[in-house]
């Protein structure tokens, strides 16, 4: 996730209207260039494989569920916005479990 | 998969001895000692009472409640509910060593043809199995109260979990929910030991911590905040979702092989379960 | 106390006066920051940190106390909070900024207020 992208997630989630001179409410396409399908198919790949890990965290689901309500709703940069949150904390879910399984080790009581 | 790959490191570690994998008694040990260490002044069996033996306030208060023990409920319908027979005619009794009287201590277990840790709750459900019945829900209700009748006839046992030496499969579980014990997770990036060992004995909010010496002796246990009795995969539960981490399923294997490590981190403490928690 | 002391003097010796420095932040954003800051579904901070004005506070943490004279950089202040493991792996203090805990904004807003202590 790059510096820009963060900024429009920030965008989208701070100031409704900041992102009307991009995209007008209700458009299929994103200023990224993404459309909320794409992005919502990546979170949701995103969060199968920290489930594959078995260590998902307990508000990405909740973020998906809101960010399709939201889409159905027509606010589409709010959708936006929350399936991208969801695909960034499902994705250092991951990260997470791969640096533990190394560095548990390390915590380890011993004589 | 992960299994596999945590068999395969305890067997290279076995063989060449350069694997930092102390055995169960050694971890046991070190726990002990560390604890002991922090809380030099607290008995031993003590631990057992969680927080409560080392909060004086807590431990006031704790007392009153167990004047009119809230879990008393439990104990008498788990009874009722214990030796109810089946539609076929048998009983739990049928299922459990002793006719189920006082064997608590013996689980968790590494099940060799299974393959698997059965923990009591487990069990039960497998006894229900094995009589045509529905299995019931693992975090309160029926089977947390069953529960609670098993530990009451159990109290004043000595813990005594066993990892068999001659079973890499019973090691790699124990193994299992070591590493899970020592793993950060949630969003909040706490592992268990972050709190009951780092910060045992602290206080988080109005709430202390405690020690892992002694989370497995009493349960199933009422707690005041719940309103209900509870088993422990239900607690392991909560511990997840205070970290921002989505539970597992109670009874999934995750969870007990962490009941199997924590469980052996007690070996040598006496039951006191069923107990009351604020 | 010893520490709380300490600190005290420290600051007096060097002459400290939190609160008029030039770039303090809006009294709106140290309102705001401390809402933040004590919400349980939030920084949640008391959970772990004594702060003035909280009640039911943890002592997991040290207490928050002359933060300008722990952290004279608010930027300091602010990694610390984005992630406390970047200067000590073993820390217990979640990564607010890197787990996405809290918004960039949120954060902002924060340190303001701890700055403030």
């Amino acid at each position: 996730m790059n510096k820009l992208s963060t900024l429009l997630v920030a965008c989208a989630f701070l100031l409704p209207g900041c992102g009307q001179e991009t995209v007008s409410s209700g458009s299929p396409e994103h200023a990224g260039g993404s459309s909320f399908a794409e992005i919502y198919a990546a979170a949701e790949q995103a969060l199968a494989v920290a489930e594959a890990k078995r260590n998902v965290w307990s508000r990405t689901e909740g973020l998906l569920r809101d960010a399709k309500a939201a889409d159905a709703d027509g606010r589409t940069d709010e959708a936006i916005a929350l399936a991208t949150e969801a695909k960034l904390q499902a994705e250092l879910a991951s990260v997470q479990a791969d640096t533990e399984a190394e560095t548990w080790r390390t915590r380890v009581l011993s004589n | 998969m992960n299994n596999k790959i945590l068999l395969l490191s305890v067997i290279i570690g076995l063989f060449t001895g350069t694997g930092a994998t102390a055995g169960p008694e050694e971890d046991r040990t070190a726990m002990l000692e560390y604890y002991t260490g922090r809380f030099p002044d607290v008995p031993l069996q003590e631990f057992a009472n969680g927080l409560y033996a080392f909060d004086e306030i807590a431990r006031e208060q704790w007392i009153e409640m167990e004047d009119f023990p809230p879990y008393e409920i439990a104990i008498e319908d788990g009874q009722a509910l214990f030796e109810a027979p089946f539609a076929n005619g048998k009983s739990y009794a049928d299922c459990f060593d002793n006719g189920g009287i006082g064997i608590r201590q013996q689980y968790p277990y590494f099940d060799a043809d299974l393959g698997e840790v059965v923990t009591l709750e487990l069990a039960i459900n497998q006894c229900r199995a094995a009589n045509d019945e529905e299995p019931l829900p693992y975090l309160t209700g029926d089977l947390a109260a069953i529960s609670a009748y098993m530990s009451y006839t159990s109290r004043g046992n000595t813990i005594n979990v066993k990892v068999p030496q001659d079973n890499p499969s019973a090691l790699a579980a124990y193994e299992s929910g070591k590493q899970y014990y020592y793993t950060r997770r949630g969003q909040l990036n706490f592992a268990c030991m972050s709190c009951h060992v780092q910060s045992a004995g602290l206080m988080l909010r109005a709430d202390r911590l405690s020690t892992t010496l002694g989370h497995a002796t009493h349960w199933p246990v009422y707690r005041a905040k719940w309103g209900e009795i509870g088993t422990l995969h239900k607690r392991i539960s909560e511990c997840n979702s205070q970290v921002f981490a989505k539970p597992l399923e109670p009874q999934s294997i995750e969870y007990r092989n962490l009941e199997y490590f924590l469980t052996y981190m007690s070996n040598g403490l006496e039951l006191n379960g069923p107990a009351s928690r604020r | 106390m010893r520490r709380i002391l300490i600190i005290s003097l420290l600051a007096s010796l060097i002459g400290v006066q939190p609160g008029l420095a030039d770039d303090d932040p809006s009294p709106d954003a140290t309102t705001r920051g401390k809402a933040i800051a004590f919400d349980r579904n939030k920084g949640n901070c008391l959970a772990c940190h004594a702060i003035e004005g909280g009640e039911l506070a943890g002592n997991y943490g040290p207490p928050l106390l002359l933060m300008k004279v722990r952290f004279p950089e608010r930027a300091d202040l602010r990694a610390q909070i984005w992630d406390a493991a970047v200067n000590d792996p073993n820390t217990r203090m979640p990564p607010y900024g890197r787990h996405r805990i809290l918004t960039e904004e949120e954060i902002d807003l924060v340190v303001d207020f701890i700055h403030t202590l």
